[in-house]
């Protein structure tokens, strides 16, 4: 059971993850992550790209909340949530603070959110 | 007879520095009056080997980014071909050619690491329009 992000406004569920570049997993980096339900993809921090010094694969159409249509370059990186390895993962980058966990990796896990209590749970098992 | 080579042994050069004047301008040192290297306080150094390490890697990502712009309109140039030979698969571009293909775009770009090495590639699925995908992050700012 972790507890929300009570930092944020109104309070959400972020989680420590750790990330690893992909031809090496001895680079890593330790980051908090939102829980986000929304994401059909996942999205790492711009300066990740550049701290682990990551190359984009591939690109992808994005369409954000306001409906515009942007095609971004996608990277591969090793993730880690909690004791889970989830492998490699194609994730976008973001001009943001936290990563975004997206559907790509939620619908991996069991997630139980308590709003009331600002608490939330996830699981690999039911 | 036994042959020895003799090799000839410089004398060491001392150098005496204040510290105190270090750090208002380098020391240049010369020989036979050109100039050969400069001593400067360490923090300068780090601050000159921080510049320079984050040149190189500007470099190198300028480098990659083209070399993955090249691969990736070679993709679009085979496309018509690809959709014929890899409808629905996924494909990598590596140096003008497909490397590697699969149902899992992870999987070919892993393949594609393991033999070349991390490297400039492109990979995409085949097909005729790409998935759009919905990330509607937004946040209140208060």
């Amino acid at each position: 059971m972790w507890p929300y992000n009570q930092s944020v406004h109104p309070p959400a569920p972020f989680l420590e993850v750790v990330l690893h570049h992909p031809a090496n997993s001895q680079v890593t980096q330790s980051l908090s992550a939102k829980v986000d339900t929304g994401a059909d993809i996942s999205a790492i921090l711009f300066s990740t790209v550049d701290e682990l010094n990551l190359s984009c694969f591939s690109t992808i159409p994005v369409e954000g909340y306001d409906g515009q249509l942007s095609t971004v370059p996608t990277y591969a990186i090793g993730l880690y949530i909690a004791d889970t390895y989830l492998g490699h993962l194609e994730v976008i980058s973001i001009p943001e603070t936290y990563v975004l966990l997206g559907r790509d990796v939620l619908n991996r896990f069991y997630i139980r959110l308590n709003g009331p209590d600002l608490t939330f749970d996830m699981s690999t098992s039911p | 007879m036994k042959r020895v080579v003799l090799k000839e042994s410089h004398a060491p050069y001392t150098l005496a520095i204040e510290e105190e004047a270090l750090s208002q301008e380098p020391f240049i040192l010369e020989r036979d009056g050109e100039p050969v290297a400069a001593v400067v306080p360490m923090a300068e150094y780090e601050a000159f080997r921080a510049w320079r390490e984050a040149r190189d890697r500007e470099e190198k990502r300028r480098k990659d980014l083209e070399a993955f712009e090249q691969e990736r309109q070679t993709f679009e140039r085979l496309k018509p071909e690809l959709l014929y030979t890899h409808r629905g698969q996924c494909v990598a571009i590596l140096n003008g050619q497909v490397v590697e293909s699969g149902g899992d775009k992870i999987e070919v770009l892993d393949r594609v690491y393991e033999r070349f090495g991390y490297r400039p590639v492109y990979v995409q699925w085949v097909e005729e329009r790409p998935r759009v995908y919905k990330v509607p992050h937004r946040k209140v700012v208060r």
